[in-house]
């Protein structure tokens, strides 16, 4: 096992690094740009070496720099979190020449899996499901018609040279297909100066389910079943849970997803963590959408659901030891969830909220789990992903689950910044979302009545309470002013007299 | 004491009475018990009415505070908002957070027909950014949590609501210009 290991990351993943490093007796070593000197992953690491300035372009991203710091410190192994250089081949290679270990898979397996069209090829290679249809643009209308009869409508026309929606065009029926490949050939032609369409199945209120896999550097490779994280904004997850509740009512559909993820996985001689995502549909079908090939955000329901620690096999197997796990020994048990608390106001269409944590209190007690980047006093850096914790619950069912990570939410205090919490008590209220009828449009469905409730007129009891404890707290101030002279309710000092 | 309250937007006439505490407790805590009035300056609402009542409150840390009312226990959780606005606090209570600004009576805001339009709200950027577009004229009316300008910061396109149902008195900013951390953009009343 390696003696000593640096964490190129920061936050929250920097922290679950190094927690699993200390409890393997392993010394650990952070880089931290200028904007993180007071971070927690800095305030708690053995050693901890200064990158450069605020912007990640400058600190976090710069391979020489972090390949410097660990021969400085003499680290023989490289954990990159996730983001930053965790996806980036060269900086695995990098590492590959400067004989520092690089904890995660190989850098020819990133590359590869790393473009969604040479994954999508070398998973239709494996023989695993893609969405059917072509990549390349479509010469005629005979070969869209024969195309969309095969595979079945609703289709989607795109444009082959861009994205954003510009050129495209959903089609129902036969009858409307010549008319939408007129359209969207000509929009696409105005918007990227090329008419070119290709033309794929339309999954119709997918679900975003992905597969864990781990393998070893020996060629054993298992798979830890599924999540779902259907619930999304722009592609980027709010609420991820296992096992999905369409597994849950589909048993059988886990070894199958299961199974197809890890043909795609060897196929790319994938070692160490990885995740393959799919979309789903409530029938059952899936399709490979792309591979992840670093640790997820969303490890923990795994971890939970399993029971296995994944930073620890990272480790163990980048330093060379067999991952003594049979696919038969993985055994699921109850139901996790996880909600990501973000620095954003889900009133605002979650503008980030940057600035100084002052009050702070995170949640406790049976079944709950809080991996957290921050602490009361701490500046939320402008420079970062707006991630300050993840809280994550397992109970025995997924019905108790939610009503554990309602009570969990409510013990999540924060104040000074705006965070998402006030959403996730929304949701896991909602009953589409406490039925498991999830799809990714889910949130876009469900934000509009969320944010008109919460700019109705606020509970009576609420702004009685609001009001005493303003009203006590400046009485409070103006008797022991030398305690809390920071900073005064009152306008002005003469007002005082007539207030006592 | 006498003393008046706006919670969003909302103003309130209160009036304090420390309730004396009992021989040897509470001297030196920070708390004790109070009966308090509260009415809605615009008359009493539905779902406003005027209310009284005896209530505990001690702050059990900086800028926690504990009110107990008969056998209800609630928590308030006080903090400075990010952009300075001049004796504003916001209470988060249960998930929901209400900016409270206290004063004397003198504060008094004119009486208006119409409860929801008192008070003027800003809309304001809690970063730096661009503003992209502005979405409404002065003098619109416009619906609570309706949108009303786009800014982009953070490489994202956000769009601002409405704090509060009411008309657009004043916009500070240009469609293009660049908006400070806590400006105030735009005035609904």
């Amino acid at each position: 096992m390696f003696q000593k290991v640096l964490i190129a990351n920061r936050g929250e993943i920097a922290l679950r690094v190094l927690r699993a490093l200390r409890e393997l007796g392993i010394r650990s070593v952070a880089v931290y740009s200028d904007a993180d000197r007071a971070a927690p992953h800095v305030l708690q690491a053995d050693e901890a070496v200064r990158l450069g300035p605020a912007p990640s372009q400058e600190s976090y991203l710069v391979t020489e720099r972090i390949l410097d710091a660990a021969r400085e410190t003499g680290a023989e192994a490289i954990h990159p979190g996730y983001g930053f250089l965790s996806e980036n081949a060269a900086f695995a290679r990098a590492c590959e020449t400067a004989r520092v270990k690089f904890i995660g898979p190989h850098w020819r397996s990133i590359e590869q899996m790393g473009s969604k069209t040479s994954a999508r090829r070398v998973a239709i290679e494996a023989g695993a499901p893609v969405v059917p249809g072509t990549q390349q643009g479509i010469a005629d209308f005979e070969q869209a018609r024969g195309m969309a009869a095969s595979i079945g409508y609703p289709v989607l026309l795109k444009a082959a040279a861009g994205g954003g929606g510009k050129g495209m065009r959903r089609v129902d029926r036969e009858t409307d297909l010549e008319a939408a490949m007129r359209d969207a050939s000509s929009e696409a032609q105005r918007a990227f100066g090329s008419g070119e369409v290709y033309l794929e199945k339309l999954i119709e209120r997918p679900r975003h389910i992905e597969v864990q896999v781990l393998g070893d550097e020996h060629g054993h490779l298992i798979h830890l079943g599924e999540r779902e994280c259907s619930i999304q904004r722009r592609h980027q997850k709010v609420v991820e849970e296992s096992p999905s509740p369409l597994v849950a009512a589909q048993p059988e559909l886990r070894e199958r997803i299961g199974n197809a993820a890890l043909k795609i996985a060897r196929a790319a001689n994938y070692c160490n963590a990885g995740t393959l995502e799919f979309l789903a549909t409530d029938s059952g079908e899936f399709y490979f959408l792309e591979m992840n090939t670093r640790l997820q955000v969303e490890h923990p329901v795994t971890e939970w659901v399993t029971g296995l620690d994944l930073v620890h096999w990272q480790l163990r197997i980048a330093a060379g030891e067999r991952l003594t796990i049979k696919q038969s020994d993985v055994e699921w048990r109850g139901s996790a969830l996880e909600c990501r608390v973000y620095a954003e106001d889900p009133l605002q269409n979650f503008m980030p909220s940057p600035g100084k944590i002052q009050h702070y209190t995170e949640p406790s007690g049976p079944g709950v789990r809080v991996d957290s980047g921050v602490y009361p006093g701490f500046a939320v850096p402008l420079d970062y992903d707006p991630l300050l914790a993840k809280l994550s619950v397992w109970s025995s069912s997924r019905e108790e689950s939610i009503a554990r990570m309602r009570r969990a939410v409510g013990e999540f205090h924060v104040t000074g910044i705006t965070t998402n919490l006030s959403l996730f008590a929304g949701l896991l209220n909602d009953a589409a979302f406490q039925s498991g009828k999830l799809h990714t449009g889910f949130l876009d469905d469900f934000l509009p009545g969320f944010v008109a409730r919460a700019f109705s007129a606020p509970a009576a009891d609420e702004v009685a309470a609001a009001i005493l404890a303003a009203a006590h707290r400046s009485r409070e101030q103006l008797r022991q002013p030398e305690q809390t002279q920071r900073e005064s309710l009152w306008r002005a000092g003469g007002r005082a007299g007539m207030l006592r | 004491m006498k003393l008046r309250a706006e919670v969003a937007g909302e103003g309130y006439l209160v009036e304090l009475t420390p309730v004396c505490p009992a021989p040897g407790a509470l001297a030196s805590d920070a708390g004790g018990e109070v009966t308090y009035s509260l009415t809605p300056e615009n008359g009493a609402a539905e779902n406003q009415p005027a209310r009284t009542g005896r209530v505990s409150v001690r702050e059990v840390m900086p800028g926690v505070i504990s009110l107990i009312e008969g056998d209800r226990s609630s928590t308030v959780f006080l903090s400075t908002p990010p952009s300075k606005s001049p004796g504003g606090v916001v209470a988060s209570i249960g998930g929901t957070d209400l900016p409270v600004v206290l004063g004397d009576l003198r504060d008094r805001a004119p009486r208006s027909r119409d409860a929801r339009s008192l008070g003027p709200q800003e809309v304001r950027t809690s970063m730096p950014g661009k503003v992209v577009r502005i979405l409404v004229a002065r003098g619109d009316e416009v619906a609570a949590g309706q949108g009303v300008m786009i800014v982009e910061a953070m490489k994202m396109q956000n769009e601002l609501k409405a704090p509060k149902a009411g008309r657009v008195t004043s916009i500070h900013v240009a469609e293009g210009s660049t908006a400070a951390a806590g400006e105030t953009l735009l005035v609904i009343e």
